[in-house]
């Protein structure tokens, strides 16, 4: 999708940027689905996704939401979960009515620090505190 | 576009300061322009670099540095006007199309950029470094991240560790 010149050519330099500024690259991916899908990468990228200071949920990315609303839940449970007390400067969750009523107590535990403020009919915005 | 290559700066106004690359080569530059490096703006705040002193820095090569120049010479002016509150919209447009050709570049540069901008704390360039890599790993599978950022290919040991992560982290991968 991306044009990046001379891509194929070029060897993995990413990888050996210090963690921090790793860091900063994954917080700019933004979208949790696919900051958490860099853990795959290599064991150098394993955990660094956790480090992501930037988190964006959307339930509408997620295939299964309509089918089962809890699914979106319990992934926003699960990288909470798993990112623990590491800071966060901006965390936005974008879900449905739909979500929310599958399991609104779940959910505003696991961002506990953040506050809610609905945005429009159909959705809810979330921001760390 | 300004030469940050010698000069003898005395051409009046503008403050100049010399900033010496790893490989010894001086490069002239306002000081308004070197002062969006955090790190170097206390030096240069101190007086230092004026004159025929000039600042070492000895993790950036002369390569670098100028393309390192060319941002901050180019950024200098709106970030005087405190983040250019009073820039037109066709100023704003004119750094946006320079921002998204600067990076345009092989990821070896793109990786010695983001290492000079962290290392001398300009802001700006890093999280335009660090935007147009997250560009290169946005909306891509995983083997498609690796080729992109020019992974070797993986060995079956590590293809297994890949798969059995994926169906740990199956939710990344819907």
């Amino acid at each position: 999708m991306d044009d990046v010149s001379g891509a194929g050519e070029d060897l993995d330099r990413i990888s050996a940027l210090p963690d921090e500024l790793l860091h900063v690259i994954l917080s700019f991916v933004g979208d949790a689905q696919e900051v958490t899908r860099t853990a795959v990468l290599s064991r150098r990228w394993r955990r660094m996704w956790v480090h992501a200071s930037t988190l964006k949920f959307s339930d509408h990315r997620l295939k299964n939401w309509t089918m089962d609303p809890g699914h979106f839940a319990s992934f926003v449970d699960w990288v909470l979960a798993h990112r623990g007390e590491t800071a966060m400067d901006s965390l936005t969750i974008w879900m449905t009515q739909k979500s929310r009523a599958a399991s609104p107590a779940r959910l505003e535990i696991s961002a506990r620090s953040a506050c809610w403020r609905t945005e429009r009919s159909q959705g809810l915005r979330c921001f760390a505190a | 576009m300004a030469a940050p290559e010698s000069g003898d700066g005395n051409n009046g106004a503008a403050r100049m300061v010399t900033l010496i690359s790893s490989d010894n080569t001086r490069f002239e530059v306002e000081a308004a322009a070197a002062s969006l490096s955090q790190t170097l703006q206390l030096t240069i705040l101190d007086g230092g670099g004026g004159g025929g002193d000039g600042i070492p820095l000895p993790n950036v090569d002369s390569a670098t540095l100028s393309k390192v120049l060319e941002y901050c010479i180019k950024h200098a002016p709106a970030a005087a006007n405190g983040g250019a509150p009073n820039a037109t919209a066709v100023d704003r447009a004119e750094l946006e199309r320079f921002d998204n050709e600067f990076v345009n570049i092989d990821q070896s540069v793109l990786y010695s950029l983001i290492m000079a901008a962290h290392n001398l704390e300009i802001e700006g360039l890093q999280s335009l470094v660090a935007k147009k890599v997250a560009d290169m790993i946005k909306g891509k599978s995983p083997m498609e991240i690796r080729r992109t950022l020019g992974f070797p290919d993986p060995t079956p040991e590590e293809q297994a560790e890949m798969n059995a992560h994926m169906l740990e982290y199956g939710w990344a991968y819907e």
